[in-house]
């Protein structure tokens, strides 16, 4: 019975079969056969103090409280049970208890101690024993170390070599420099740094000192007591930066994201291309129409612009800084020079579109001029942004996807360079068209279709006459 | 035949490109109190759910964040010396896509605990976050909060412990409500409304003579005090709908005919357009 009760207990608290072994001793059962391991346990438990410690003297008398006890019931159940025996039997079984979580707490100690033992030794227990973690591969573990280092939610860790296998304990008045384990890291002493665990949980027992940050992948970090200097950081595993910058360049989210940058810039150079064509149509027809009579020199004004934007805006801020009106137009006309800028480019890009456009529909059917060069500059801005489209769609395409990527950017910087060199050399459409070509292609393709002009002929009203008709 | 194979064919393809998209990550942080100095608190976060609470015990903070880690980086960071805190996400990295991966999937989530011992500045920026604050019974020195897309609700079940300065608040297109916030101890609040409106609430008795700034458009004001205080509306409306039941004109405010005898005073100075103000008195 009171063998029975024991073990019952040490089974219901998980206190392991070390201590299982020792009760079932004290109640003078013979011992089970010391198996490889529980010899190991023995050694550990020899080593640590296990049998003199205060624990087995508690153990000793708990046994005999739960002996008394179970006589008492046995007695009671009996005879019936008074009242007052019932109250006595409470207030021993609460005692019981209050007894029972001190020696819970000295059990932690007593299991750190053994791993720290276990880890010195450098021998491994299976499951049945006191380490309970997962076994990692040398593989796994170098990995793990290396995801570690790189994580930007990791921590710098010791070298690989002196990182622990397994479970480890700072054991109570040891101080040590900053310290790892593969297992759960237990600290009652101090560690003069960071204290980590992989694979584990960190606990700082009461009396433990971590003077750095506490981490633990794939496990927590608990205060039973202790005091950690710096943060308590846990995550559920750690991520290398390569591994997440690999997965971000070929994730489905990263080619969303180009499409719908690619679209927005679609959608707003169409809207900037219907704006021009009411406000500036004939601003545009004279940069398109350079860019057609002489794109050599439309290209070379476009990089000459480019290569000489900032001098110019260095200088502008120069000059203006000099004069007392120049610096109280200064807020006014730095803006005003990246304004001016952006809107050439934008013009000059709309013009080459349309003059890109003219090219892809050629032999589409003709109704007006104005809807023939609408319909080249949309055809033009989908093919430049279209260029972009299928780079986004192909991004994650090892090789592809960084060539048409490449290819999009070429084609759209010469297109945006011989638009904006023909923009200033006409100042932005307010000279006149080069005379080789003077009007828009789809007009003179349209010419022969009809004797009448296109733009159509003015009415002329018919002369009054009196003369009365023969 | 022919065309639902290629459809098959194309979502065999994106299926584990989708997946790869996605890292999802825990990281729990903590701190243990060392002082009780003042700390200004930044936590920022993107999208999904925020929480906030008071926290008792031996730590200063401690937060649980559950984020993409394909869109956005963690932060959890205390500079000692300034006693600065910053938790949550990198202002930079709020973008649509941090909120559209973690309000799609209804995953991200990010709860801070705040020592209640400690009198801190928070500033909140919480993107497209749906935020459920609990400020009762801590030390809130100033509250700037900066709401995107969701709103939220904000509580102040207790007291709090020290006089707050000043509450700002800014909202986007959600909405905010405000209970208790006569528990706030605050003497100035100023609001920049968002679409779905801003509700104050100030529960059942105001600690602290108020005034409240309000630049509200489309969703409107809605300003509820316990019926012992007095209340002085100066409001500039355009297109916007504002009638004050049970006030009195004087020259350009309106007035509770209790604004003389009140023991606290509640004035709003607001300027709205197309929304509504509403300003009454709670039941008893």
């Amino acid at each position: 019975m009171r063998a029975a009760l024991g073990a019952l207990l040490i089974t219901a608290f998980g206190l392991g079969r070390p201590l299982g072994a020792q009760v079932a001793g004290a109640s003078g059962r013979p011992p089970n056969p010391p198996t490889a391991e529980r010899i190991q346990i023995m050694k550990y438990s020899d080593q640590i103090g296990w049998n003199d410690s205060s624990l087995s003297r508690d153990l000793k008398q708990l046994t005999d409280s739960i002996n008394l006890i179970a006589g008492e019931m046995t007695s009671a159940r009996m005879k019936g049970i008074p009242p007052e025996r019932i109250g006595y039997l409470q207030g021993r079984l609460g005692a019981l208890k209050r007894r029972l979580g001190g020696m819970q707490g000295q059990l932690g100690q007593l299991q750190g101690q053994s791993r720290a033992l276990e880890a010195r030794h450098g021998e491994e227990l299976n499951e049945d024993g006191l380490r309970m973690h997962r076994m990692l591969s040398r593989r796994d573990l170098e990995q793990l170390f290396r995801h570690v280092r790189q994580d930007p939610q990791g921590i710098e860790l010791p070298p690989a070599d002196s990182i622990v296998r397994g479970a480890f304990a700072v054991t109570q008045g040891a101080v040590i420099g900053r310290v790892a384990a593969t297992g759960q890291l237990d600290v009652f002493g101090t560690v003069n740094g960071n204290a980590v665990s992989l694979n584990g949980d960190v606990v700082v027992h009461k009396g433990g000192h971590v003077t750095g940050d506490a981490l633990s992948v794939g496990g927590t970090v608990r205060l039973d007591g202790g005091t950690i200097d710096g943060e308590l950081r846990s995550t559920d595993r750690a991520v290398a930066p390569a591994a997440a910058a690999a997965a971000s360049s070929s994730g489905f989210l990263s080619i969303l994201d180009q499409l719908q940058i690619a679209m927005g810039w679609l959608v707003a150079m169409v809207l900037l291309g219907f704006g021009v064509m009411v406000f500036a149509e004939d601003r545009l027809r004279v940069v398109a129409a350079t860019i057609e009579a002489r794109f050599g020199r439309s290209l070379f004004a476009g990089l000459l612009a480019e290569v000489s934007f900032i001098p110019v805006l260095v200088l502008s801020i120069v000059l203006l800084v000099i004069t007392i009106i120049g610096i109280i137009l200064l807020p006014v006309a730095i803006p005003g020079i990246f304004v001016l800028g952006a809107l050439l480019a934008v013009l000059g890009f709309l013009a080459v579109s349309r003059v890109a456009g003219q090219a892809l529909t050629r032999r589409a059917a003709t109704v007006s001029v104005r809807g023939a060069e609408l319909r080249s500059m949309l055809a033009g801005l989908f093919f430049f942004f279209g260029l972009w489209l299928v780079a986004a769609i192909l991004s994650w395409v090892p090789v592809l996807g960084p060539l048409l990527h490449a290819l999009a950017f070429v084609v759209t910087w010469a297109a945006v360079t011989v638009g904006l060199g023909a923009a200033v050399i006409t100042r932005g459409g307010g000279r006149p068209a080069p005379s080789p070509v003077a009007t828009p292609d789809a007009a003179s393709e349209l010419g022969w279709q009809t004797p009448t002009p296109i733009s159509g002929i003015a009415a002329a009203r018919r002369q009054a006459t009196n003369t009365p008709e023969a | 035949m022919r065309t639902r194979m290629i459809h098959l064919a194309l979502g065999v393809a994106l299926v584990p490109l989708a997946a790869e998209g996605q890292q999802w990550r825990t990281i729990e942080s903590a701190r243990q109190l060392t002082n009780t100095e003042q700390t200004r608190v930044s936590l920022t976060f993107a999208g999904g759910k925020f929480e906030l609470r008071p926290l008792t015990g031996a730590l200063l903070y401690q937060m649980h964040l559950h984020y993409d880690e394909q869109s956005s980086d963690a932060v959890h960071e205390f500079d000692a010396a300034q006693h600065q805190l910053t938790l949550g996400m990198t202002k930079a990295n709020v973008g649509w896509r941090a909120l559209h991966s973690m309000n799609r999937h209804d995953s991200g989530n990010m709860t801070v605990g705040l020592n209640r011992t400690v009198p801190m500045k928070l500033e909140l920026n919480l993107g497209g976050a749906a935020a459920d604050l609990e400020l009762g019974g801590m030390r809130v020195k100033s509250l700037e909060l900066n709401m995107g897309l969701a709103g939220g609700n904000v509580r102040f079940s207790t007291p709090n412990a020290i006089v707050m300065d000043e509450l700002s608040v800014d909202v986007g297109l959600g909405g905010v409500n405000f209970e208790n916030l006569g528990n706030a101890n605050v003497s100035q609040i100023d609001i920049n409304g968002g679409m779905e409106g801003v509700a104050l609430n100030f529960g059942d008795a105001v600690m602290h003579d108020v005034k409240i700034n309000a630049h509200v458009a489309f969703g409107g004001l809605k300003i509820q005090v316990p019926r012992s205080v007095g209340v002085k509306v100066q409001a500039e409306t355009k297109l916007a709908n504002f009638k004050p039941k049970g006030f009195t004109r004087t020259n350009d405010a309106w007035l509770t005919p209790n604004w003389n005898e009140s023991a606290r005073h509640v004035t709003v100075v607001v300027n709205a357009a197309f929304g509504s103000l509403e300003v009454n008195h709670s039941d008893p």
